[in-house]
């Protein structure tokens, strides 16, 4: 009964906010490396990385969340969602934190960040962001099918 | 049962009924095609022999009836007619329907159909129509090459005159290029050795015009021995095999060649061609996971070994050169072979095609001529699977709503039969697959009507709006110009699934139209995985690939050969215009180097041509693509990525969209 | 003896890229010529085994340059290169006396080939 409604999230600290992705798609952590810029891509992805004979795109979470970024204790989560296998720029790493569902609230003053959040996870005093991998990861396929302007 | 004989007998039944319908075909061109009744008869005899031992009676029973209906014909007791055509067309969907049991429940028996009685139907058929004995003198089955009286002729003579007279059989590599100049240097080299040719197959004007796929054969006198001949022609390069037989005396040739000596190349790996596809039967079952591992490891061992020889480079010890030029060798006819071992020819989705379209035309009541073109044209074999299904929509599309009933067809002056033609063909690092018919065409207005309906564009929008645009509605979901959907092309399901597959391997679509003249469908699929040639330059210290396939030449321009024409930057090159194009430019990238002289790469797209300026050349390598996934679908001058051997990555440009 | 061959080519990314398969192949490339004169010059000077001759070239195409050599050398081993939908200028060289063609883009494997079949 209990194991339903509990989850791990894996942790993380983005523009000063702490943050959560569910953790099973998460499947590794390293070190910022040289990454190669891609002319006229979208803006919040920094380019493409190396990850042992992959290329794999590099985005800037903070950018994509519309948060002042701190450019320190630069950490690259990669995450495998479906077939795609995409990583984030991100400034510290926490772990992975065992939930509850009941811990989980919508909070709507963080409309900041749409539905790119399924709500805050409420750990006492701390609060964490977490965040809607799918909808991210959407969003960020999407842009160029659909523009807002005009017919086309 | 045993697993292992069921799974080949499945799939070797599946290439007969492939066999079977396409002799059919043509049958149903020539009712008098005696090589097609022969195969007809033959793949008949094997499936019953195969399902007989296999246990599976009612097919074996339905093949065995089916066979001497076809005896019957072959020996000219009765003569084909449409109505055993339409019997043993539908006798061929009931033993693919019986395989299909078979795969799913490990039984030939269907319930729906009594196979009984219909495999009586073919016994009447077969006790039916004698034919009278005086009518039934024909010539006999001809061989592939016909020796007439005269060439006889001419053989005896030269035999008398101590030359030795042959039949050959030449097969060019695959992927010969100039397939008409390789065999006017074979037909040179007999003649300068003082040989002639007497007959050919097929003949001179279709070699000329390159109309024949890899084989041609030839009767030949000349005064070399047979070793001596073989030698001359395998001294010619892109030839694979060269099989001489003696002509004895015309005779011989009905027989089956008994003496046949061949000689292959060793160097090349063979890749059977689907013709060919009986006749080898070394052949290996390989999981597509093994083949794709496989692949990878090619790619990390190229990488790896670049990665080697820039370290060594720089010690430029003589010893080593020689091992690393080795087995730079040896790595790339690895990559060759591994890639080729993914490919296979599309007759493998197109083959089903052509019995379809006939169904389809003879339930619609018009008169379709399908051609197929390029069926050699090979793709990696994920795509086989998936590629079928948006085909058969537009081949449907086409047919259906594209081509006109005869008699609008006649009442517009067009000719009554319609032609829908259906092509796949290479082009740079595509695969691209046309289907295209000579039918009503594409109602503009109507598509901007409904466009309007719902809403997605104004009246004062369409007008404007180009033709291309006009039919990207096309694509969307739901949406549809016939205004009652026949039961045939679906509702509404179209176009909008054949976009949807396509961009999901990575392709595009295109659609070109024009009213009562016809519309052409076209579908570009990446070549996966491909390792290619790419010469690598420099812009702001990150390195970007152009495929090798892409250039036509390099050269440094000086900024005074640079003109302005209306805001277009253009250099007269060998009397040519071309236009000049800064890649620092179109990637948005700050350019501080102002150097006087430009490095510049000409590429060329289709018959455009136009010229990149760049840093630095850096050089020539061979660099595995691989794709920069959905994130950066909308980045269209990229075609994908590389990892250099340091490590690094390399943005491949797609020069057809960079400008 | 690695065979000694002599590249002639107008174009020096031609040349640059037909020099790397050929090394890399084995052989030694003992010159290089950017036209037709300048062919037939290097031919006397270097005497090689094989030449690989471009066929649209300024100053003297690759045709005439294939006869003025096969003047004084008939045993000349020329191989010719082409582009795509030159078919009928390919013929003019093999009637020139050219022994085998490879084909632009080159593919490795078809130049290494030639150069081996030449003899």
């Amino acid at each position: 009964m209990q194991s339903e409604m509990e989850f791990e999230v894996f942790v993380f600290e983005v523009g000063g906010q702490e943050m959560a992705f569910d953790v099973e798609h998460v499947s590794m952590v390293i070190e910022k490396p040289e990454i190669t810029p891609v002319p006229r891509s979208k803006k919040t992805v920094l380019g493409v990385m190396n990850l042992r004979g992959r290329i794999v795109p590099v985005i800037d979470l903070s950018m994509l969340l519309g948060l002042e970024s701190e450019q320190q204790d630069e950490k690259i989560v990669v995450v495998n969602w479906e077939e795609m296998e995409v990583s984030f720029l991100v400034n510290r790493v926490k772990g992975v934190l065992r939930c509850d569902m009941s811990e989980v609230e919508k909070l709507h003053e963080l409309e900041r960040f749409g539905e790119k959040s399924k709500g805050i996870i409420k750990k006492g005093e701390e609060l964490i962001v977490y965040l809607n991998l799918e909808r991210i990861l959407g969003e960020l396929i999407a842009v160029g099918e659909y523009s807002s302007e005009g017919v086309w | 049962m045993n697993e292992q004989y069921l799974s080949v007998f499945i799939d070797e039944s599946k290439e007969y009924i492939q066999t079977l319908n396409d002799s059919l075909l043509k049958l149903e061109k020539d009712y008098e095609d005696s090589e097609a009744i022969n195969e007809t008869f033959r793949a008949l005899h094997t499936l019953k022999g195969m399902s007989g031992t296999m246990g599976f009676e009612s097919m074996s029973k339905l093949c065995h009836k089916m066979e001497q209906l076809l005896d019957r014909i072959r020996s000219k007791k009765i003569k084909l007619d449409s109505t055993m055509l339409d019997r043993l067309f539908a006798g061929v969907d009931i033993l693919e329907k019986m395989i299909d049991s078979i795969v799913r429940k490990g039984t030939d028996q269907l319930p729906e159909v009594d196979v009984n009685e219909f495999a009586q139907g073919f016994e009447v058929l077969s006790a039916g129509k004698e034919i009278k004995e005086n009518t039934s003198e024909q010539k006999p089955t001809q061989s592939v090459v016909s020796i007439s009286e005269s060439i006889e002729k001419v053989i005896a003579e030269a035999v008398n005159e101590g030359y030795n007279a042959y039949q050959m059989t030449i097969t060019l590599s695959e992927g010969t290029q100039f397939k008409a100049v390789r065999m006017y240097m074979v037909f040179k080299a007999i003649e300068d050795h003082g040989g002639q040719i007497l007959s050919s197959n097929p003949a001179v004007e279709d070699i000329e015009q390159e109309k024949f796929d890899r084989d041609v054969q030839l009767i030949l006198v000349i005064k070399e021995d047979k070793e001596s001949l073989r030698n001359m022609i395998m001294s010619i390069s892109e030839i694979e095999r060269v099989t001489i037989q003696d002509i004895v005396h015309a005779e011989a040739q009905k027989k089956p060649a008994e003496k046949i000596e061949e000689v292959e190349k060793k160097q090349e790996a063979k890749v059977e061609s689907t013709k060919e596809r009986r006749r080898i039967t070394q052949t290996v079952r390989v999981d597509i996971d093994k083949l794709d591992n496989l692949m990878n490891l090619m790619g990390e061992l190229v990488i790896s070994r670049s990665r080697i020889a820039d370290t060594l480079r720089k010690y430029s010890i003589k010893e080593v050169d020689e091992s690393l030029s080795n087995l730079n060798r040896i790595s790339l006819d690895l990559q060759n072979v591994v890639m080729k071992i993914r490919m296979v020819p599309i007759a493998f989705v197109f083959n089903r095609f052509p019995r379809m379209v006939r169904d389809l035309a003879k339930q619609l009541n018009k008169e379709i001529n399908f051609i197929v073109e390029g069926e050699d044209t090979e793709l990696d074999r994920t795509f086989v699977e998936d590629i079928g299904e948006p085909l058969l929509h537009m081949l449907r599309n086409a047919i259906d709503h594209g081509i006109e009933s005869k008699e609008e067809r006649l009442a517009k002056g067009k000719p009554p039969v319609g032609t829908v033609v259906l092509s796949a063909r290479h082009e740079g690092n595509n695969v691209v697959i046309e289907v295209r018919d000579d039918g009503r065409g594409i109602d503009r207005s109507a598509v901007i009507k409904k466009a309007i309906e719902k809403g997605l564009i104004t009246e004062a929008q369409a007008e404007a709006l180009p033709d291309e645009k006009v039919y990207e509605f096309l694509f969307m979901p739901g949406f549809s110009t016939k205004t009652e959907t026949t039961e045939l092309s679906g509702r509404g399901v179209g176009l909008d699934v054949v976009k949807n597959v396509v961009e999901s391997l990575n392709g595009t679509v295109s659609i070109e139209s024009v009213k009562n003249k016809g519309t052409a469908i076209t579908v570009r699929l990446p070549l996966t995985l491909a390792i290619i040639q790419a010469l690598l330059v420099k812009i702001n210290n990150f390195v970007y690939a152009i495929p090798i396939a892409n250039i036509d030449s390099t050269l440094s321009i000086t900024k005074d050969q640079i003109q302005k024409i209306q805001d277009r930057q253009v250099s007269v090159i060998r009397g040519e215009i071309i236009p000049i194009v800064r890649l620092w430019d179109i990637l948005e990238l700050p350019h501080q180097s102002e150097d006087s002289i430009y490095n510049t790469v000409i590429v060329r797209v289709g018959n455009r041509k136009y010229g990149l300026a760049v840093d630095t050349l850096i050089g020539q390598e061979d660099i595995v693509i691989k794709s920069l996934g959905k994130i950066f679908s909308d980045v269209r001058i990229f075609s994908g990525g590389a990892i250099l051997g340091d490590g690094s990555i390399a943005l491949i440009l797609d020069v057809a969209n960079v400008a | 003896m690695a065979k000694r061959v002599l590249i002639v080519d107008d174009a020096a990314f031609m040349r640059m890229l037909l020099k790397d398969i050929i090394t890399k192949a084995g052989f030694e490339v003992v010159g290089e010529a950017a036209n037709g004169v300048e062919a037939v010059e290097k031919f006397k000077e270097l005497k090689p085994d094989v030449v690989t001759m471009d066929i649209t070239m300024p100053e003297m195409n690759g045709i005439d340059a294939i006869k003025k050599i096969r003047e004084f050398a008939p045993d000349a081993k020329i191989i010719v290169c082409s582009a795509m939908g030159q078919q009928a200028m390919v013929v003019e060289a093999i009637q020139a006396g050219a022994k085998d063609f490879i084909v632009k883009p080159f593919q490795h494997s078809r130049v290494i080939e030639a150069l081996q079949k030449i003899g």
